[in-house]
């Protein structure tokens, strides 16, 4: 019997008993859908996040004094310390005897910024979190946070969006950055923020006991955003936290607690990484950071497909009983087809394949539903995200060949094996016992 | 003690002889003990011949048949036919033999219920791995020297019992086999269907020189054989050339 026959043999065999066959496969189509919607879902969500922090720029990293020695005191610099320790590596990190903090001085900077390869070092220095921040204009006042250097997670590493008005490049000192909302908390309309800009404003720190101090700031740009933020030049925020410290000489004794690198290209941001940590310092890269979010995923995909295989064993068990059933009601034909010639092994496979396809069956179907409900949740993703005023581009479940012809296979496979012992029992049917089979 | 009632005796292996069965037993486990289904049976059958067993239930003609089929195998003695002993040889030259020199043909058809005529003619030339074209033209031929060209496409459920034995003969034929076995293959068609059958399966072994070895509890049908073996016990008792038969 040439392949080609016994598979259309077992083709028609399956057609003549349908409707079981398809609920055979039913246990297939749920098990291979589940898969192929977490996994469309784990390649989709990888994409978008290789794609965000693409466009945040894998040829910047920042680092940060080593963890050693001394500290903010009232909580300076707590803002991207999880990040930073989860990506970066502390170069010289020993809990017995904690060496010395290893500080960055302007001198540092200096240095960092005359290397080749190196298009940008901006300094950043943190305001502790206790800090009061207002910012006034003609006799309003309204509470805002510092932006910018403040927030140190993967945002400092980002691109810079694009200003609403005026420039985002800050001068040396005096210059200010704010954000739409918090100028609107000022009592500024939309229509005016572009005549604001050049504008004076105060910027207020206030302490507990209720002594402040301002510092008199020219609007240079505005930003796009909800929080009321703003942001100044590392020069005001080192005299921000002189006055709040009380320490005139800050920058000596503790150093900035930050600098964002942007490099010539993702190579020079691996060199200059290594060669930052050799010195000492915390560095903190996207490279890192991908690497670290593709193991998490890889993980929850791995847990999660385990987790929708006990579907697949259940429909391996489902394939079985029905390829058991069948076998059993055509005992008298297997018996009257061993009469004719049909070898042991012809019977085997014929079985085999009739198993194998049901798994086909449940696997196109699985593979199509799952693609269905993707094609769908991405829609509703889509329509939520923009109902949510968020960009996002790209699919969340990606279908790619890989996966839809790795589904077919899997699925052929788990109606093959569990087609094996069935398939194996016709093969050994003595035909003198098969024909006489009622 | 073999049986030596054999007629003619048979000298050597001349090239007439088809089937040689030489002291062929057979036993079944039955719990602890044996029974014997075949108890030193000689046989030979020569090319051409017409050989009607007949015998109580239970004597083991449809055992022989088996074996001659090679369904089953003897426990001991030999069985050779065309040259292959079918004792030992290995699974794969049984299989070669039921499907390329054995046309059977059962009494309760045994037609695949989901083909249709042609296809279940097609079935044993499948098997061969003849080729699609040629297979569906050979089969609508056999069907048609069955007288059933017509039903072709019907399946087993819309034929009759003549109807479904002819396509049953028509399958038999299909891979043009040197000897066909038929248990009981009137049994359960009615007298002048069974008339008919048999009528048609003679014309066939004439037409095509086959040689058939049939199972039966009809002295009507066993008449029409060339020999007549009797079995009891799983012995051959006696033999009777059909043309000594009164008329």
């Amino acid at each position: 019997m040439t392949n080609g026959d016994i598979i259309r043999t077992a083709a028609a065999n399956l057609g003549r008993r349908k409707l079981r066959s398809l609920l055979a496969s039913l246990g297939v189509v749920v098990g291979t859908l589940t898969i192929v919607l977490l996994i469309s879902l784990a390649t989709g969500v990888r994409a978008q996040i290789n794609k965000q922090f693409e466009s945040l720029g894998l040829d910047r990293l920042s680092v940060r004094p080593s963890a050693g020695g001394g500290g903010f005191g009232r909580g300076g610099g707590g803002g991207g310390r999880g990040l930073a320790g989860l990506a970066g590596r502390a170069g010289n990190g020993n809990a017995a005897n904690p060496p010395a903090k290893r500080m960055i001085s302007p001198e540092d900077v200096a240095r960092w910024r005359a290397l080749p390869g190196v298009l940008k070092a901006i300094p950043e220095v943190d305001l502790p979190n206790a800090v009061g921040l207002e910012l006034q204009r003609n006799d309003r006042t309204r509470a805002v946070s510092m932006g910018g250097g403040q927030n140190t997670g993967i945002g400092a590493l980002a691109a810079p969006p694009a200003p609403v008005a005026g420039t985002l490049e800050l001068p040396e000192a005096g210059g200010l950055i704010a954000s739409e909302a918090a100028l609107q908390a000022l009592g500024v309309v939309g229509s005016e923020v572009e005549g604001l800009v050049g504008q004076s404003f105060d910027a207020v720190l206030r302490t507990s006991r209720g002594e402040t101090q301002v510092f008199p700031l020219k609007l240079v740009g505005v930003i796009a955003g909800r929080g009321a933020t703003i942001q100044v030049s590392p020069v005001n925020r080192i005299a921000m936290k002189s006055w709040w410290f009380n320490k005139p000489d800050i920058l000596e004794t503790e150093g900035y607690d930050m600098v964002t690198f942007r490099t010539s290209d993702v190579t020079r941001a691996h060199e200059l990484s290594t060669q930052l940590r050799a010195e000492g310092l915390q560095v903190q890269s996207l490279e890192a950071i991908v690497e670290v979010a593709d193991r998490i995923l890889v993980a929850i995909t791995t847990m999660l497909a385990l987790l929708a295989s006990v579907a697949l064993v259940v429909a391996t068990i489902g394939i079985a009983n029905t390829m058991v059933m069948a076998i059993y009601e055509r005992t008298r034909e297997i018996g009257v087809l061993k009469a004719m010639g049909a070898s042991s092994a012809e019977i085997r496979r014929l079985f085999m394949i009739e198993a194998g396809f049901i798994g086909l069956i449940g696997g196109v179907v699985g593979l199509l539903s799952g693609w269905f409900a993707g094609v769908v949740l991405n829609l509703g993703i889509a329509w939520y995200f923009r109902s949510q005023d968020m960009t996002v581009r790209g699919d969340f479940f990606t279908m790619t060949v890989a996966l839809a012809a790795g589904t077919i296979l899997f699925a052929i496979m788990i109606g093959t094996v569990a087609g094996l012992l069935p398939a194996r029992r016709a093969a050994r049917l003595d035909p003198l016992v098969a024909l006489r089979h009622e | 003690m073999s049986t030596s009632l054999l007629s003619p005796p048979v000298v050597g292996s001349g090239t007439d002889v088809l089937v040689r069965g030489e002291g062929l037993t057979r036993h079944y486990g039955m719990g602890k003990s044996e029974v014997p289904a075949l108890d030193l049976v000689d046989l030979v059958v020569r090319r051409g011949e017409f050989v009607a067993l007949v015998g109580a239930s239970g004597s083991g003609k449809s055992t022989l048949l088996n074996m001659l089929g090679g369904l089953d195998r003897p426990t001991g003695g030999r069985i050779v036919i065309e040259g292959v002993s079918l004792g030992e040889t290995s699974e794969a030259e049984l299989v070669h033999h039921r499907r390329r020199r054995i046309g059977f043909i059962f009494q309760s058809f045994n037609l695949l219920p989901t083909l249709t005529a042609v296809e279940n003619v097609e079935m044993p030339m499948m098997l061969a791995e003849t080729g699609r074209a040629a297979r569906r033209q050979r089969a609508l031929a056999l069907l048609d020297s069955v007288a059933l060209a017509a039903r072709a496409e019907h399946k087993p459920n819309e034929l009759s019992g003549g109807e479904k034995q002819r396509v049953a003969i028509a399958r038999a034929l299909a891979n043009e086999p040197t000897l066909l076995l038929a248990d009981e293959p009137t049994g359960n068609l009615d007298s002048r269907t069974g008339t008919a059958v048999l009528d048609l399966l003679c014309r066939i072994l004439r037409e095509r020189g086959l040689t058939m070895l049939i199972v039966t509890h009809d002295m009507q049908v066993a008449a029409k054989a060339d020999r007549i073996l009797t079995m009891r016990d799983g012995r051959i008792v006696s033999e009777t050339a059909t043309s000594q038969l009164p008329a």
